[in-house]
């Protein structure tokens, strides 16, 4: 008696609760911040009654699971270069690709430091330390090295530059107050107290930080896939982007 | 490469000898005594087991941080930098890698007969004397290879590590973090070389490790 109860305790611990009728799997690109996608989350089940599963990991890893025959519906990629990857080893179709949204670069420092007033790039260079995401381990340390290399102060200042594992890390140091300042996506910028967004960087110092997303090919729910991508670029969708600072990319065309 | 693993030693190695004093002295007071708040002090000291490691680095992030009044002394009275440094990394490495020190050496210290410490005692020793000519000479077989296995946790430090030392090269890049930055950036035949090094300085302090507890096994010691 006491046998049976425990293992029917252990099958109800494992068995997830099957209450939607399908499941969307995503593969999203890491990002510190997600809100967006969370908020997003309820309106698109109620439409259709599916629910969404979200994976975050870097690209490789992603493509790796996928290669794999991991189940896998929809990838979101932060950036150009992940999406590139996975289009070259076939696991998407380019013609399939559609930009969500894009980010902006900006420049975050403390709330009740010294550098509370910063009004022009250059100042950086008079900084102790700056923080930005390890461009080898994410897409944001990329950008933020192209833009202040093409600002033309990534050369005085890159010696005293920490490579933080991720965004999240290197506005830790901000917090911390070990850095003065960190170069990050406006998006993440709220997931620090105590650290605001002081100053925003050009968008034309860098490649466009686009989202792009796609329908997987060998997909088990093309068709659902399809139509969430087809509900983040609905004008509700649109509204919550923007609301947590991202610029719309038709706003960028025109 | 060489001066990664030169990094990785001289991290793991300050780490093993922070520790060591604190894990001998942890490891008496839980093996030979039975403190008040023995439960309390076991559960505290074995946290960094149980907790994911990068909270344990956003916690010495916090602790030593320019910003909090132990990290404004040592950088502004003592003039020492921590956060973005080896000693960062090391400091890192020894809190994680504690709760398998201590846990060793408490084994091998409660297994010491208390007849020949109440002996020592009896004949006139102090408790310091009986601790270095009794339970020590006694357990030290467990103690080393406690040290060992926490010198080995120490080399394979990573989520703590790459929060309050960062990924430097040169600077703080120890062999785990320079294998996940090559891994990330697809260089995985430059990472494949590191993992080498890491299987051979494993396989050679495991092996001392194992050495120890047949030895002390097959005397009916521990």
């Amino acid at each position: 008696m006491k046998k049976s109860f425990l293992i029917i305790s252990i099958i109800l611990f494992f068995a997830t609760s099957i209450t939607y009728a399908k499941t969307i799997r995503i593969l999203m690109e890491t990002v510190p911040d997600t809100r967006y996608l969370q908020e997003l989350l309820p309106e698109f089940e109620k439409q259709t009654g599916t629910k969404l599963i979200f994976n975050f990991a870097g690209s490789q890893t992603l493509a790796g699971e996928i290669s794999n025959g991991g189940p896998a519906d929809i990838f979101i990629s932060a950036g150009h270069s992940p999406a590139r990857f996975l289009v070259d080893r076939g696991h998407i179709k380019e013609e399939n690709i559609l930009e969500l949204v894009e980010n902006v670069l900006v420049v975050a420092t403390s709330d009740d430091g010294e550098y509370v007033n910063i009004s022009d790039i250059a100042e950086l260079a008079n900084m102790h330390r700056i923080a930005i995401a390890d461009p080898d381990l994410a897409p944001a340390g990329e950008y933020a090295k192209e833009a202040l290399h093409n600002i033309g102060i990534w050369s005085e200042i890159s010696r005293r530059t920490i490579l933080a594992a991720d965004v999240r890390t290197a506005l830790a140091y901000v917090q911390t107050g070990d850095v003065d300042a960190a170069v990050v996506y406006i998006t993440d910028v709220s997931i620090a107290k105590g650290v605001s967004t002081k100053l925003f960087i050009n968008g034309m110092h860098h490649t466009p930080i686009v989202y792009p997303a796609a329908v997987v090919e060998n997909a088990r729910e093309p068709v659902l896939g399809k139509e969430y991508l087809d509900f983040l670029t609905t004008a509700y969708a649109s509204s919550v982007f923007e609301k947590y600072g991202f610029a719309s990319v038709k706003e960028r065309i025109n | 490469m060489l001066e990664i693993t030169y990094i990785t030693l001289k991290v793991a190695i300050a780490a093993t000898l922070i520790n060591f004093p604190f894990a001998l002295y942890i490891g008496w007071i839980l093996g030979r005594r039975n403190p008040k708040g023995r439960l309390v002090l076991e559960v505290f000291i074995s946290l960094p087991l149980a907790l994911p490691p990068v909270v344990t680095g956003y916690a010495l992030l916090i602790a030593l941080g320019s910003r909090s009044p132990i990290g404004n002394f040592i950088q502004n009275v003592l003039g020492i930098d921590i956060i973005f440094t080896w000693v960062a990394a090391s400091l890192a490495a020894a809190v994680v890698s504690f709760p398998l020190m201590v846990r060793s050496i408490i084994v091998a210290m409660s297994a010491v007969d208390p007849r020949l410490e109440r002996s020592a005692r009896s004949l006139g020793a102090g408790p310091m004397k009986t601790f270095f000519s009794i339970t020590l000479p006694l357990s030290y077989q467990g103690v080393i290879a406690g040290t060992l296995l926490g010198f080995v946790r120490a080399l394979s430090e990573f989520g703590a590590t790459i929060i309050v030392a960062g990924n430097i090269p040169g600077v703080t890049q120890t062999l785990p973090l320079a294998i996940f930055a090559r891994v990330q950036t697809g260089r995985t035949s430059d990472a494949f070389e590191l993992v080498a090094v890491s299987v051979l300085l494993a396989v050679i302090s495991l092996g001392v490790h194992n050495w120890l507890l047949s030895r002390s096994g097959s005397k009916g010691g521990v």
